[in-house]
């Protein structure tokens, strides 16, 4: 690994969300590629769960790694809307934690890494109603919808949401993708999502294979 | 043993003798209203709905001791948080504006014990004292500073302080604990606890680091911890889930009683805190508010307070009690299992089988 991915992972482990797009400009200006520099922040942030799994580090140091991630991958959002030509507008994603959930770092990571890969998306924040999902899917017109849900005890609102989509009469017009630490993909499959994905930077991956297997993309 | 009332039964546990039989607490704050059928709106803006809803706790489920309030946001109002009182029979207040946004704001917090929901817990609180105080001992409570300033402000705002800027996030909990000494005294003037809950949600190792407690939680709670100690105000300790900062806590503070969720996810049960520290503090648990509480049946109740007696009940120094605070949709049929379950099992002097050591 070159010295300045080496650096870039560093700045992701200590949050410093400023230093890194200093760090992320020169790389960028000296060739790296996208994808490198994606893997790269997604090593950080692997590293830094880890650490945070063994009690190392808490959640200060979790909240800025997530704020130094979201400031590096921004960055690289124009270089791949470039890569990808000007027909981006086609999907657009809302997500959000569902009711009575307050976690909300989870979703906001998954809003910034599918931004990242293209796909227009709108964070609703955390513990937003069924009634309020559907509503903003109507409203944006949108075509995927994302829920977190961090508690055991409101993993059952997923469901709820789903059965809310299709009381509106637009389940088969949207993707669900369900996510969060407690969530699987049995959870997934038990509830009629179309899919799950166990971290931000699996859920645009997961994203697009639905989407093709849907004959959609 | 001679029947005793609630408050001589509790007095005898805190002092690590036997009562004459084992004390019970709840934590029946949003289902104390429920079940009286007082709205939310009211128990937490009107004192007296208060008071009669936890008079009505503790008729129906013979507690041994009395709290009220319901929350941290009606008492971070009198720190200048804005609190939303939903109308009607809704959720417990929540705050809508924290008091301090930005870095001058923690200078400026201010304690003002006019306002609607620290009032009306001082009136509930007095009412009770009025009616039952003679026989009932009463709680008054506290949040620890690190814990109240994710209130005061918001959280996600305190933990950068922690990395970004720790010389002002001590300049704010400095604050809090300098408005705490006005707070706390106030309150043992006008309610005369029999104890004050210490509530220590967010000492936990899933939010700061062994480092981080130590830096930013222990110096601010020993500094409030001393304003009661002052008084003689005994002092009992509630930490949901932290261990392994509990241990820190029961080590260096002045606790008189230890209350955490032994049946949840820390290792600690009630027999290993017994066993450790069981002549340094009172024990508080063994029923578990997310399990047989919540979704069992009247015999679980049964059986889960017989097995906390066999573990922690041995020579006094034990009160029944849950982990944290007993959910509003918990079955009132399990809630009134805990009072037989201790006129069962919870006698003293024990029967042998519940005392033998394991
Ligand atoms: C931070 C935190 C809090 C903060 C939340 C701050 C905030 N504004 O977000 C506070 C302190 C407020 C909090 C409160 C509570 N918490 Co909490 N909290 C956590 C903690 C420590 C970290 C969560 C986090 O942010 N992780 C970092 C992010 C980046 O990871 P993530 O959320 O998992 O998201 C990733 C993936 O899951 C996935 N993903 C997430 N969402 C989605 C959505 C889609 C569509 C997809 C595809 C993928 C995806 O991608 C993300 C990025 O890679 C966890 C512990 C843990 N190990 O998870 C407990 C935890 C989730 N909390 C827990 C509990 C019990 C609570 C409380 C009930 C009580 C308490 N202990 O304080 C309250 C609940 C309040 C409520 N009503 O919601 C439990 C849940 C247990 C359970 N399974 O039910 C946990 C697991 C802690 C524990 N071990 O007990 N908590």
């Amino acid at each position: 690994m070159s010295e300045s991915l080496k650096l870039i992972e560093q700045l992701i482990v200590k949050g410093e969300d400023e230093l890194i797009v200093e760090e992320m400009e020169k790389a960028i200006r000296a060739g790296i590629e996208v994808h490198d520099l994606l893997t790269t922040l997604n090593d950080g942030m692997l590293a830094l769960s880890q650490q945070y799994d063994r009690r190392e580090v808490g959640l200060p140091d979790l909240i800025l790694a997530a704020d130094a991630f979201k400031a590096a991958a921004e960055l690289l959002k124009p270089l791949l809307d470039a890569k990808r030509g000007t027909d981006k507008a086609l999907w657009k994603m809302v997500i959000g934690t569902v009711q009575y959930d307050i976690h909300n770092l989870g979703q906001d990571l998954v809003r910034t890494m599918m931004e990242v890969e293209g796909i227009e998306c709108i964070s609703l924040g955390s513990d937003v109603s069924a009634d309020t999902f559907v509503k903003k899917v109507i409203e944006l017109d949108a075509n995927i919808i994302g829920l977190s849900a961090l508690l055991t005890a409101t993993m059952p609102q997923q469901k709820n949401v789903i059965d809310a989509l299709t009381e509106a009469g637009i389940r088969e017009k949207v993707v669900v993708m369900v996510g969060g630490a407690p969530v699987s993909q049995a959870w997934a499959t038990k509830i009629g999502a179309d899919g799950y994905a166990e971290d931000a930077i699996k859920a645009p991956k997961v994203l697009k294979q639905i989407l093709l297997s849907k004959g959609w993309m | 043993m001679k029947k005793m009332t609630s408050k001589e039964r509790f007095m005898r546990a805190l002092r690590h003798q036997e009562p004459d039989r084992v004390p019970v607490f709840l934590m029946a704050m949003s289902i104390g209203a429920k079940e009286a059928d007082v709205s939310m709106e009211e128990y937490t803006t009107n004192g007296e709905a208060q008071a009669r809803a936890q008079l009505n706790i503790l008729r129906r489920y013979k507690v041994d001791l009395l709290g009220g309030g319901c929350g941290v946001a009606y008492r971070a109002e009198a720190f200048g948080t804005k609190t939303l009182y939903y109308e009607g029979n809704k959720e417990p207040p929540v705050i809508i504006e924290p008091a301090a946004k930005q870095a001058e704001d923690w200078g400026k917090l201010k304690l003002d014990m006019k306002k609607p929901g620290i009032s009306a817990y001082i009136q509930a609180m007095k009412i009770i004292r009025n009616e039952v105080g003679g026989e009932v001992p009463i709680a008054a409570e506290v949040v620890q500073p690190i814990t109240f300033a994710t209130h005061v402000a918001h959280l996600i705002y305190v933990m950068k302080l922690i990395k970004k800027d720790p010389a002002l996030l001590h300049k704010g909990l400095s604050r809090i604990v300098e408005l705490y000494n006005e707070y706390i005294n106030t309150l043992i003037d006008e309610i005369k606890p029999d104890i004050f809950v210490f509530h220590c949600n967010r000492a936990s190792s899933e939010l700061l680091t062994k480092d981080q407690f130590s830096e930013f939680g222990i110096p601010y709670d020993i500094k409030t911890l001393e304003y009661l100690t002052a008084r003689k105000v005994p002092i009992w300790i509630v930490n949901n889930g932290g261990y392994p900062y509990l241990e820190m806590m029961v080590e260096n503070y002045p606790v008189d009683v230890v209350n955490w969720w032994d049946r949840g996810t820390s290792p600690m049960k009630l027999r290993d805190m017994k066993e450790k520290y069981g002549h340094k503090v009172c024990l508080a648990g063994g029923l578990n508010q997310t399990a047989e509480l919540f979704d069992g049946k009247p015999e679980d109740v049964e059986a889960s307070a017989k097995d906390a007696i066999e573990q922690a009940g041995r020579g006094g120094g034990f009160i029944l009690s849950a982990g944290y605070e007993i959910s509003t949709i918990c079955p009132p049929e399990n809630l009134a299992a805990i009072s037989p379950a201790v006129e069962k099992y919870g006698k003293y002097p024990l029967a042998s089988s519940v005392t033998a050591k394991p």
